[in-house]
């Protein structure tokens, strides 16, 4: 903590942004002298940060701490209000005390003018109509960051997944489990600025699955958990650059890679069991595992095609990795 | 600022005058220094121009490692150089070098000697592994991707460890910001004035963890606030915002 009286401080903050001379080596005392007679000295130093830098601190945090920074002091009273929202919401209290619980939702998006830039929700009972509800207010329209996780899978999971992602057009990245994608993908879940992505505990079609992706411009990072799908999971990319993909009890299904020019990271737990992936074209693929040095086997296959354009830097392969791993701890 | 001014829509604090008070006074700067000699040669020789017509995605890195490090001016006037690598961090710097305006001392009226000379270290520190394309910022790190790259190599290489730090970037910086309040807060302030997204990142993450998870009165303590508030309207305030007070 630093002593008062060696800083050379600056005017306390009017309430609007401003950029503020940062002089913090003592010897400019004269002028801190005639600057003080329209200013008070004050210690309180974080309040002279501007609006919008106190703004992205709240809008870092859970909700409940940033709702308490009201009570700070009077300049920080209408920052929450205009910070950009983080609704953090867990139905068991215990895990995440400073989350709010779903009853307090609704008045928040009633009373916070928004726009919300972050919803993460974790959920241990059904609340399915009830994000029903919020996702069908204005507040919840714009949000750049969205974590779903129901441990609780919804009876009609496929009609609700729609209205969960109608902010589909600002969405920087997506986690959603245990609710099952639509069997046909709808117009709206087009995702131009997505970059990051997660799907755990699902069920998708091979098609959708397929289809999302390809539609994601932006898309940087997969992950894929416990994934079911009846038929392969087909990857086409020209954006992604790193997939992690798990599926120790479910989601066994086959994983294609079938095109993805920047690929450059396949990730894998080290004790996933049997798992069959096929990468048909990678060509910058760099790191691949990690695997447990027990693993019994892999296959790969060179397959020399008549459509190589650029011999000479673009390798194009088939690969099967087939692999059982005996369980002991990879060292 | 309205949060469609950064499409990223991290923080839309870039301030549109930052950028054009610096492409004036860096205009006005080197059109006068122009005939001071320099310690670093007279002009950046005019790049090859084959960087041009290469097809790599960046070459624009590798030209900017053989030209001549920006002059950044503090408020007590004493220069700090930054190299160009290290200088992309900067959105501001950024734009200033691909205008060209880059070449005479770049003012940065706001910030001290002291705060710049740690904002450049912490440039040149991160500069060779950043990728201004990407974006995997560890901000809520689900799932646990490794967040740098490592450089490319022509071959696959099955890995038995997915180092998630392979540049030690990450107790680099843990070390790096664990500053005095007062210094913190004036580096923000530079990250913020420079348009350095990762450091200004940074910078509001260590801010928040101190606050997190705390009640206002230790808050208030930590940060040396001032309550103005009278009891009967701080009451009012926990009553309305109830969901935030009670535990």
């Amino acid at each position: 903590m630093k002593s008062p009286q060696t800083q050379n401080l600056r005017a306390p903050a009017s309430h609007k942004p401003q950029t503020l001379s940062a002089s913090p080596a003592a010897g400019n005392g004269e002028e801190t002298a005639t600057a003080a007679a329209e200013s008070h000295v004050t210690s309180d130093l974080i309040s002279g940060l501007p609006d919008d830098i106190l703004g992205a601190i709240i809008s870092i945090l859970p909700t409940k701490d940033g709702g308490r920074t009201q009570a700070l002091s009077r300049r920080w009273r209408h920052l929450w209000r205009s910070a950009p929202l983080n609704l953090t919401v867990c139905s068991q209290s215990f895990i995440f005390p400073n989350f709010i619980l779903p009853s307090a939702v609704s008045k928040i998006i009633a009373e916070h003018p928004g726009p919300a830039r972050r919803f993460f929700f974790l959920g241990f009972r059904d609340l399915y109509s009830e994000l029903e509800s919020w996702f069908h207010s204005r507040a919840l329209a714009n949000l750049q960051e969205l974590t779903i996780r129901c441990f609780k899978p919804p009876a009609s999971s496929h009609l609700l997944l729609p209205t969960l992602l109608r902010s589909a057009s600002t969405l920087l990245s997506v986690t959603i489990s245990h609710i099952n994608f639509p069997d046909q993908i709808t117009p709206s879940m087009r995702f131009p600025l997505l970059k990051q992505l997660s799907l755990l505990s699902l069920s998708i079609s091979g098609g959708v699955f397929h289809d999302l992706i390809s539609g994601c411009h932006a898309l940087e990072s997969l992950f894929v958990s416990e994934v079911r799908a009846e038929d392969c999971l087909r990857v086409s990319s020209t954006t992604l650059r790193s997939i992690g993909l798990e599926g120790k009890y479910y989601g066994k299904t086959e994983l294609v890679i079938e095109d993805a020019p920047r690929l450059e990271r396949l990730l894998l737990p080290p004790r996933d069991g049997c798992r069959t992936i096929r990468i048909m074209r990678a060509p910058k693929l760099e790191v691949l595992g990690p695997f447990s040095r027990d693993f019994s086997k892999i296959q790969v296959f060179k397959v020399p095609t008549a459509k190589i354009q650029h011999s000479h830097t673009q390798i194009i392969y088939v690969l099967m990795f087939i692999f059982s791993l005996s369980g002991t701890e990879p060292s | 600022m309205d949060s469609t001014a950064d499409p990223k829509g991290k923080r839309p604090l870039y301030q549109e005058d930052g950028l054009a008070y610096a492409r004036a006074a860096a205009a006005a700067a080197s059109a006068t220094a122009a005939a001071a000699p320099d310690e670093e040669e007279a002009k950046p020789k005019p790049k090859p121009s084959s960087s041009s017509e290469e097809a790599k995605p960046e070459p624009e890195a590798e030209d900017q490692a053989e030209m001549p490090p920006l002059v950044l001016v503090a408020e007590d006037g004493v220069e700090v150089s930054i190299s160009r690598r290290a200088a992309r961090m900067s959105h501001m710097l950024r734009l200033l070098m691909e205008d060209s305006c880059a070449d005479g001392p770049i003012p940065a009226p706001n910030v001290h000697s002291d705060i710049l000379d740690l904002v450049v270290q912490y440039c040149e520190k991160h500069g060779p592994y950043y990728d201004p394309e990407a974006s995997e910022r560890a901000r809520n790190p689900f799932p646990p991707f490794p967040v740098e790259l490592t450089p490319t190599v022509s071959s696959i290489k099955p890995v038995t460890y997915v180092d998630p730090d392979p540049h030690g970037l990450k107790d680099w910086d843990k070390d790096f910001i664990s500053l005095d309040n007062s210094t913190l807060f004036e580096v923000i302030l530079a990250a913020n004035y420079l348009n350095i997204e990762d450091l200004l990142d940074l910078g509001t993450t260590t801010v928040a963890d101190m606050m997190r998870g705390k009640k206002p009165e230790e808050i208030r303590e930590i940060f040396e606030i001032e309550n103005d508030y009278t009891p009967e309207q701080e009451a009012e305030l926990r009553k309305e915002n109830a969901w935030a007070f009670e535990d």
